[in-house]
């Protein structure tokens, strides 16, 4: 996980899993611009001076660690680990002027979210590729693949596709699946891909994933 | 922060769990599958003739709360292991001890974590801050 600040005032937070990566951002007042890696467990120590908290400032350490330091004097370090290349976000225009071959889209607004059986269709297709189908009764079809004739389906409302272009199959490796699924389950999911690419957006939390085939 | 302990009272389990603990941390490193080396504050390489944390934990007789000499006074913050500790449980100023004094019998570490060296950010909201940190973290976790 990295952590970076820009003078802009945002704090983000960047987790990178093989060639998928996601990336939030919050609010913070930011001296100048950063970016330090560590290890995405050792880095809940940073969690502690965070609850209940009122203020909260972030130093680099000698250690070198990243410390945060509550109103109350609770203190949290997690040392640094190794830099490793941070992805680039696509332009924004990427789907609409950018995009390699077709682009499907599909958006997620159901109350509820997808709900236990949809997580156990995914997680019994690990660590294969998942895929996402609306059907013509805007029912969700979640599959191993484009025919798999096992698929989950979950009836609607609560899904969209681009275009309303439906029994078109979407693709997306098995992490951002259960991505998708526990973004839906807090609020709106949007989802967009094209022969090289994907671009998910949870609205919840403002996380966004993105990754290549 | 300061902590002393006592070598009787540690099990196997719990130098080896601290040992992977110094390691991961690079803090230590084992030599001849025995040793560790610990590289104290001011660079110079602390290098024991048995096991550090055999060194670090010699029979002794403090109490949290007591002033102890190290070439300074400090007071003593925690013994270890406690009571209660999990078997597994390896305390953060034990492992990161730096600095070693042999007395009499007792040995006692020393740590003093270095403090901030530059500030990086304020944050207002620490609790946004952590609903996103996990929210991005939870969101490429596989284990769900």
């Amino acid at each position: 996980m990295s952590i970076s600040g820009d003078t802009t005032g945002r704090l983000s937070f960047t987790v990178i899993d093989g060639n998928i990566a996601a990336w939030g951002s919050t609010e913070a007042r930011v001296r100048e611009a950063f970016t330090y890696w560590l290890g995405a467990g050792p880095a809940m120590e940073l969690a502690r001076p965070l609850r209940g908290a009122t203020h909260a400032v972030g130093s680099l350490g000698g250690r070198p660690d990243i410390i945060i330091t509550n109103d109350q004097g609770v203190e949290g370090r997690c040392l640094l680990d190794d830099a490793r290349p941070t992805p680039v976000p696509l332009p924004q225009d990427y789907f609409e002027n950018h995009a390699q071959g077709r682009v499907a889209g599909l958006r997620i607004e159901r109350e509820g979210g997808l709900g236990r059986e949809a997580l156990s269709a995914i997680t019994n297709i690990r660590p294969r590729d998942v895929t996402f189908t609306v059907a013509d009764d805007l029912s969700l079809a979640i599959g191993s693949s484009p025919a798999d004739a096992n698929a989950f389906a979950l009836g609607g409302p609560g899904f969209a596709t681009l275009e309303d272009r439906r029994n078109t199959p979407i693709v997306v490796p098995y992490v951002v699946a259960l991505a998708i699924h526990n973004g839906a389950t807090g609020g709106t999911v949007d989802l967009k891909v094209d022969g090289r690419r994907g671009h998910l957006h949870r609205a919840d939390y403002g996380v966004t994933v993105q990754w290549t085939r | 922060m300061f902590t002393v302990a006592e070598r009787r009272a540690i099990s196997d389990e719990l130098a080896e769990a601290a040992e992977r603990w110094l390691t991961r941390h690079r803090l230590a490193e084992e030599v001849d599958g025995r040793w560790l080396e610990l590289v104290c504050e001011d660079g110079e390489v602390f290098t024991p003739n048995t096991v550090m944390l055999h060194l670090a934990v010699p029979p002794c007789d403090v109490s949290p709360g007591d002033s102890v000499d190290v070439g300074r006074t400090q007071t003593v913050a925690e013994l270890w292991p406690r009571v209660d500790a999990p078997p597994d449980e390896v305390p953060r100023q034990l492992a990161l001890a730096r600095t070693f004094v042999h007395r009499d019998d007792l040995w006692v570490g020393s740590c003093e974590l270095p403090g901030p060296v530059q500030e990086l950010f304020t944050v207002e909201h620490p609790d946004a801050m952590l609903s996103v940190m996990n929210a991005t973290r939870r969101t490429l976790a596989k284990a769900q």
